[in-house]
Parts: C-alpha cells; structure tokens; sequence
C-alpha cells in the first residue's frame, strides 16, 4: 500500500496540489436525466422491439454472426438442436455441448432433445458440496472438448449487434469462448438500440460482477495483408436466436 | 465612393524566387480598383525560425513585422502558410508579452490570405467578369496544409477557379496530402520529403491536367521541382498566374 | 521488445522508402482505415462528441489521483491486487516476481506496447519462461524475431508470401499462402498454447475507475483467452489509461473502435475487475493490475506536454499520416510509432535520443485532424523543436544543432534590416550563378544540395519584387514607397 500513497503523492505535485481533489462531479459526469433519458428510450414496446430486428439483421450480417428468428422457445430449441446435428466439431471426438446454468436455456430442455443423437449436454456449474477448484478443473475440461457453448445474453444493442454476457455463478465466461460455435439466445425483450443504452442498462445495474464481455459475432483478424478471415482464436461460428413471442 | 486599401505582404520566398506571383497579385487587385501599399523594408514573417524550434529569432522576426504592418487597414499576402504564422503563431510566440500580443492580435485580425481576401472580403464570385480572365484547359488544384488545416480555407481557391472562363477543374485525389515540404524539413531528411512528393505527383498527373495550382509558393516550388525532374510539362501555377492571364 | 538502435531515423526511412511492398501495404490501411475513420468524424461523430471527450480525458488527468485510488479500491475490494510502479524496471520486476511465486512456466499475452515499453518479456524468458504472443500479428512478428511496424496491425510489413515461409519453417505445416489456411495453423498452434498457459499477460485499452475494470478490445479473442484461462493474469496499465465513469467509457471506446479499425465496437470487449469470484465456474484465481509511471509523471507536470496523456492509443494517426505513410514502423525505433510515438517516445526516453523524431516530419497538421480526442500533436512537435533549438534543463535537453544555430542567428540579422536582406540577395545570385542551367538549379551548393539531389530549384530572380514594385508597379499605381 505504501507505495501507492507515495504514487498518489507523486501526481499531486505534478498537478500542483497538495491534496486530494474535491471530487465533486468526477464521478457524477453524467447528468441524471440523460441516463433517465437513455434508459426510457430503451424501454420499447414489443412493437418498437421488432422495428429494430431489422437493424439488428443489417448489422449481423457483415459480422458473420447468424441470426435466427424464433416465434417462441420451442421454435428457438428445435433449431438449436438442428444445428447441433449438422455442426461438425472441430478437432475430433464426441459431441459435447455445454450451457450456463440459466433458467430460460432450460427451457430449451435440450438435454431433451438431443438425447438420441449421441451429443451430451452439460451445464457449466458446480455439483452440489463440490469443491470449487476441482468443480472448475472438471468444467474446463468439459468446455475445451466441447464444439457448442450456449448463453443466454443479458442484452444486444442492435445497431451493432453486440450481446452483453455479465458473469456470475453458472455464468463462466468460458462457455462463450473456449468451444467453436457460440450459440445466444436472446429474448426480444432485451433488445436495445445501441450501446449508449446497453451502458445505460449496466450504469443502472446495483453491483456490477468482477467480469463482463461485449461480443458481436464470432472470432476474427485481417492481420495478413489485410484480408479478413473469420475465425482466430475464439468460437469461428456464432449464432443468436432472438425469440420474438 | 471609396476604394479598399490594402498594405502588401509579400512573402520572402515569392519576392526572392517568384517575383511574378507577386505581379500576378497586383494586376489581380489593380483590376479589382484596390488600392495597394507596400512597405518596402519587409523581410520576413519569421515562420523559418519558428519551424525549426528557434523561437527568439522568430519573435524578432516578428516584433519588426508588427513593426511594419500594425497601421495597415488590411493586409494581403499570396500565401497561406505565412498568414497562419500571423494568425496562429504570433499568438504562441507573444503569449507571455501582454503587450506584444495585443498588438499580435489586432494585426492577425486584418491580415488575409489572397484568395480570402477576394472571395470573403471584395466578395468575388465572377473572376471571368470582374477579372476578365481566362484560363483554357484543365487544371487540378492542391490544398496547402496551413492554408486547408489551418486556416480552413479550401472553398475559395476552388471558386475562383471553377469560375474562371476556359478552365476545367479536375480534383485530384487526397488534394490536402502534404506534398512534403515542411519548410527545412525538405532539406534535412530529403529522401522522406522526396518521397511525399512523390505521391503528390502522381495523383496530380492521374487527373491528367495540364497544370497544379495552389496558394502557396512553397508548396508550388517543391512539386514544380519535382515535376521537372522527372520530366514532366505540367506546370505548378499560384493562383494569383490564373486569375491574371489572359485580359487587357 | 525493443530494436536496438544501430540505425538512424533517416536510414531506417530509406530502407521503408525503398521497399514498394510495405508502401503498398501502409497505403492499404491508409486508404481503408484512415479515409473511413475521417469518413465517421464526418458524418457519425459530432465536432462535440470529441470535445467532450476530450475534456473527458482531460478530467481525469486533472483528477488523475483520484481516479486511479478509485479503481485500485475496487479491484482491490473483489481480491485483486494493484500495484503501482514508478520505473519500467519496477513494473518487469513484479512482473517477475509474480510468476516466480505461482512457478509460472508458460505466459501468454495480448498485444501490449506498455509490455514492449517496459521490457518485460526477455526479464520472464531469462528466468526459462516461455513468452508466448498470442494476437496473429504480434505472433508472427515473434516468429520472425522481428518488431511490430503499426498499432493496429503489426505485421502489415510482411506479405503472405513470407508469413507462409515463416509458418512451414516454424510449424512445419505445408507451404500455403492463403489467409484462411494461415490463419487456421495459427488457431491451432495458439489454442494449444492458450489452454496449457499458467499466466496471461495483458495491456489495458481504457480502464473505467467508477466501475472498477480494466477493459480490453479485440477482434481475435485471444486477449478473451489469455485473461480467463490461466491461473493468474497480470494487466499492464499506463497510468493515463483509465476514464472516470462509465458514460465516459461509453464515448471513448467509440472512438476508440472507429479510430483504430473503423469499427462500431470490436468483435469482443472485455470488462475485467479481479479475479475469479466465489461461486464463479472460470477465471483467474489471481488478478494484477500493475500501473505504470515510466515517465508519464513528467509529462502530466508539464502543462505543454500534459494533454499527450490523453491519447487513446486509436492508431488513427498512423492511419493518416503522409510521413508514416513512407517510412514505416521501425524508423520510429520503439514501441510507438506514428506520430503519436514522434512525440512520447522523446518525452518517455529522451528528446535528444530522439531529435529526429521531433524534426522528421512536416507538421501538416493531417495527426490533430484525425484525432478522436483533438490532440494538437503539431503543437507539440514544435515544442520539442524549440527544446532542442535552444536546450531545456527540465527536460535534461542539449542544443541539437549548433550550426543550425549559428545559421538563424545569421538568417535573423539578415531579415532585420532590408539592406541585410538585400546583400544576402545578391550574394545567393553570384553563388548560383555557375549553378542556373535552362532558369533553374539542377546542382545545388551547400543545404541545397539535398534539395537539388531529386528536385530542380527556382533561382533567384534577378529583380525581387520589392525591385519591380519601384521600377514596374509605384508609378503606374501612383504609390509613393510607403516607408
């Protein structure tokens, strides 16, 4: 801690100050009804919600992220278990899909469906009294053979079609990230406009978790001579099923 | 009814180098029934020392401009990056001199380049007419950086030009790319410099025009020197050639 | 990692100058980035927009104290650890110290210049841990035991051609120079080392201190990879890398994405505030932040130099820059390029270390146009010109040039009276005189010799035209000499 004062101290006298500021609007740069502002216009109805699909499909498509349009869950779990079918994994073996631990991937019960189609599914949380480390060596493992990880997505900002994944218990960052297909479901009711609403939704939030990821489509680099190829080091596929019911 | 009057400021590139830019500019303002000074013990604005960071020297400079020019009721001058040096860094030069730089200001405020004294301030818009010039065939123009950046002056230039009689302005691509001059820049690392110029020329030479124009002497010097080594007939022209060709 | 410096600014330019392949290559991104990034200042992003952001930047560095307790209480709060350094080699140190205490065998980073500035992966690989870069660029540079030449794109000095030399020697994969198939081998090198990596190692693009995160942008997901996989994760900071609030985050990470690739958000953004929490399936159980002085103090007290500190490391100006258009990364000899490197690479290693990149260029202005936080890099350049005219002892800055020197205090007597100038006139006519073939100088003597090597000059006139207004114009206008 010690140097960190002297640090600190080090600024003061470069800044000519002796003290600490008085942080005064430092932190309250924003003026309250530009917030209030943001987070109504934020707040549609399913009518608006659906007038923004089509800017949400504008802007997937040169990403390469693949929307699907789902009329309810059920609709939104048959094609994710379709797609699961097709997709080959890509360094070999089983198929392996591992979910977060949400309640409306439940839903989908895609345990269910793909039970005779020899792909295992599993949730990416800890067995009851199991010991954390050994509980996240053994989900580790899991993700690294699986080919399809699936998230829910706790909002998209259409305009550049960016879901937000807020980590917490049963929402590892992992699932996202280590298979090579991400799948996202999103109910229409989390679509926002932009990312000036998203952050609008995460200023309003009570406590933000140690970790969050804006993702908007699967992997990608143009760092040989510039030309674009999708698929570096994350999932080289990704889909987001928006259920419009 | 009385005439506008200007006090010339001819810059010590134009005046040892290209005396005829400075004719051109004053058959252009003789035509234009301005009525002109020059002060003939003018040397320099000072801009050579600045760029190079030799700031006491510049400030000299331009404590005997001030000198010369603060009477004037308005100031004229054929290129853009020196009537940046006067609106721009007479003030950084002065800022710690309360009294140097009020007269920086009030003499930065009256000093216009060429072609934003004829458009802003005589309000030409007709050059065929008001000039009776005439300039057959197509030419390109190239912004200066002082004068596009700095100053903002990039619509003047091209409405002069694009309503002179005869002549087809043709827009190069990246016109406000330096050309690579930069003052002692060009001599001090000149492959680099050579380089930018390069690239200059080629984009002038894909319009195809017969001709360069632009508000800066020194600009205009370093493509011209560039062109004439590789070979090539088009000229590099100031602007002020244009408006005074052709006419009585 | 840093070039050794056996050649100069100008020699390392001719080697740029003459290579047509790295021009065409810089003049691709030039033309695809940096005309799209003028493009959205145009019709996306306000005037306004910037100057908040701006002051935004310039907040918080007023408040820079402040800030930085604020995030480094919150990191602390969910089991992070802060540590601030003063020195680059108290930053590696810890570094260091960090993997020696986890037995750390294998790191992998994300792109970080800060890491490249304070020199730490020859510390860790001298210690006989592997130092993995794991971003494509910064991964083939690495192969090629060569140095990154752009911000954004690091390898773009190098052809598909030679990167498929590079990976069937180095992988020992089939020649192949297609992108794709490039690529793929590189996903599958990197995965292996991502997943087996017991440390991560990573920068900070803009941290937002209300928050509490370090947030991380990329395309590739690597940076994504190498924070959440391995069991400890060090993020290297500049101490002027972080916002204050998250509205203000908001504003600068578009700017941030449309600056550096001309993108309204990057593929992936990371938010990251500490380690692995309770109950959580993933992350690091252990997470650093290390912020990094370096210098940056100096420039902070400066108030000429203060507002540098508000870049936001966006490339924007390499992408627009004439001068960096020619020569390249590596004639700027460190971790900055660009011309945002012209003017921290003088002011963190010493302005007399890098005179040439305070004088090399033409300050057209091009750099504080692009600017998505209006920095007035010119005005800056011209500073560190008039440090090294004169000498500076703040900045421990000696007269670069004594002969130069000498030559405007000639020049100035020569523009203080017209009789002065008049001589020096006629002095130049009989100098040039043997020199003027066809009314211009093709061979020239002295300085103009560097001019006249590629470029004709224009002579001097045998009458200025201070001589043609007495003789040509007074009379005809009726002016008497206005003296």
């Amino acid at each position: 801690m010690n140097n960190e004062q002297y640090f600190l101290k080090r600024i003061r006298k470069a800044l000519g100050r002796k003290n600490a500021p008085d942080a005064g609007t430092l932190f309250s740069s924003r003026p309250q009804d530009q917030l209030e502002g943001l987070l109504s216009r934020a707040d549609r109805n399913r009518a608006e919600r659906l007038e923004l699909l089509a800017l949400l499909q504008q802007a997937a498509g040169p990403l390469n992220l693949t929307l699907h349009l789902a009329e309810d869950i059920t609709e939104a779990a048959q094609g994710i278990a379709d797609l699961a079918r097709v997709s080959d994994t890509e360094w070999g073996g089983d198929k392996h899909v591992l979910m977060h631990d949400d309640a409306l991937l439940h839903a989908l019960d895609l345990p269910g469906l793909l039970a005779h189609d020899h792909i295992t599914v599993d949730v990416a949380r800890f067995n009851p009294g199991e010991d954390e480390l050994s509980g996240k060596q053994r989900l580790r493992d899991i993700a690294e053979k699986a080919y399809i990880g699936v998230t829910g997505a706790d909002w998209c900002a259409a305009d550049c079609a960016a879901i937000a994944l807020l980590s917490g218990p049963g929402h590892g960052r992992a699932v996202s990230l280590v298979p090579s297909i991400h799948i996202a479901v999103l109910p229409l009711d989390r679509l926002v406009a932009d990312l000036p609403e998203g952050y609008a939704l995460l200023e309003n939030h009570k406590e933000l978790p140690a970790s969050f990821t804006f993702i908007s489509g699967p992997s990608k680099t143009a760092d040989i001579e510039a030309e674009l190829v999708h698929g570096a080091h994350g999932p080289r596929e990704m889909h987001l099923f928006v259920i419009t019911g | 009814m009385t005439r506008p009057t200007v006090t010339l400021f001819i810059q010590c590139l134009v005046d040892s180098l290209s005396p005829e830019t400075g004719d051109a500019m004053v058959r252009v303002l003789e035509r234009l029934g301005v009525r002109m000074h020059y002060p003939p013990n003018q040397t320099c604005c000072g801009q050579p020392a600045f760029n190079s960071g030799y700031r006491r020297e510049a400030a000299k400079a331009a404590r005997r401009f001030l000198d010369i020019f603060e009477d004037s009721e308005a100031i004229v001058c054929p290129s853009g990056s020196c009537v940046h040096m006067v609106r721009h860094h007479y003030l950084d030069l002065f800022r710690d001199e309360p009294a140097q730089l009020a007269r920086a200001r009030m003499v930065a405020d009256k000093t216009f380049e060429f072609t934003e004294y004829l458009v802003d301030i005589l309000g030409v818009t007709d050059p065929g007419a008001q000039l009776d010039c005439r300039f057959d065939g197509a030419v390109t123009y190239h912004d200066s950086c002082h004068l596009a950046r700095g100053l903002g002056i990039r619509r003047q230039p091209r409405l002069l030009l694009e309503n002179t009689p005869g002549l087809t302005l043709i827009e190069m691509d990246e016109s406000d790319r330096c050309c690579g001059f930069g003052g002692t820049f060009s001599v001090k690392y000149p492959e680099i410099s050579t380089a930018m110029v390069d690239d200059k020329v080629r984009t002038i030479l894909d319009t195809g025009a017969k001709a360069v124009v632009g508000c800066d002497v020194s600009c205009l010097m370093n493509i011209q020197g560039r062109l004439s080594r590789l070979g090539s007939n088009v000229r590099a022209l100031h602007i002020a050639e244009i408006l005074a060709e052709g006419g009585k | 990692m840093n070039q050794p410096k056996d050649k100069t600014y100008s020699e390392l330019a001719h080697d740029a100058i003459g290579n047509e392949e790295l021009h065409a290559a810089i003049r691709m991104i030039q033309d695809r980035i940096g005309k799209s990034a003028q493009a959205l200042w145009r019709d996306e992003i306000t005037p306004e927009h910037r100057r908040l952001a701006k002051e935004a930047r310039m907040r918080t560095l007023d408040n820079l104290d402040e800030v930085l307790a604020a995030l480094a209480e919150k990191i602390r709060a969910r089991g992070g650890h802060v540590h601030f350094a003063a020195t680059a080699e108290d930053a590696r140190h810890y570094c260091l110290e960090v993997a020696r205490k986890h037995n750390i065998k294998r790191v992998v980073k994300g792109k970080s210049m800060t890491s490249a500035e304070i020199g730490v992966d020859p510390l860790l690989e001298s210690e006989g841990i592997e130092v993995v870069e794991t971003d494509l660029g910064e991964y083939i540079i690495q192969l090629a035991g060569d140095t990154p030449s752009h911000i954004i794109a690091p390898c773009i000095h190098m052809n598909k051609r030679q990167i498929g030399k590079l990976f069937q020697e180095k992988l020992g994969i089939p020649y192949s120079e297609d992108p794709p198939t490039l690529t793929r081998a590189a996903r599958k090198a990197l995965r292996e080392k991502l997943l087996t990596a017991d440390m991560g190692l990573s920068g900070c693009n803009i941290a937002c201190a209300e928050t509490g995160h370090v947030c991380l942008v990329s395309n590739e997901g690597n940076i994504r990879m190498a924070t959440t996989m391995p069991k400890v994760h060090i993020a290297l900071m500049g101490m002027e890398r972080v916002t204050a609030t998250l509205a203000e985050h908001d504003m600068l990470l578009r700017l941030l994405t449309r600056g550096a690739a001309a993108q309204k958000v990057s593929t992936y953004v990371s938010f990251l505030g500490g380690p692995r929490q309770p109950g959580e399936t993933d992350g690091p159980e252990e997470f650093h932040l290390v912020i990094i002085d370096n210098g940056r103090m100096k420039m902070l007290a400066d108030p000429r130099f203060r507002e540098v500190l508000s870049c936001i490391r966006c490339g924007g100006c390499l992408n627009i820059c004439p001068v960096y258009g020619r020569i390249g990364g590596h004639a700027y000899n460190g971790p900055y390029p660009g011309p945002i490197g012209a003017v921290v690479m003088p002011l963190l290693q010493g302005v007399n270390e890098h005179a040439d990149l305070c004088r090399g260029e033409s300050l057209c202005g091009a750099c504080k146009d692009i600017c998505p936080v209006n920095n007035d890099l010119p005005r800056m350049l011209s500073e560190l010109r008039h440090m090294l005219a004169y000498g500076d002892e703040n900045w421990e800055v000696a007269p670069v040039d004594k002969t130069e020197a000498r030559a405007f205090k000639a020049w100035s007597a020569a523009m203080s009276c017209r009789t002065a100038y008049n001589l020096l006139v006629k002095a130049g006519r009989l100098v040039q005189a043997p020199f003027v073939k066809n009314g211009a100088l093709s061979k020239g003597v002295g300085p103009l010799t560097k001019w006249t090597a590629t470029r004709d000059f224009p002579p001097i006139a045998r009458k200025t035209f201070a001589e043609r207004w007495k003789t040509d114009h007074a009379k005809r206008l009726n002016e008497t000499d206005n003296e």
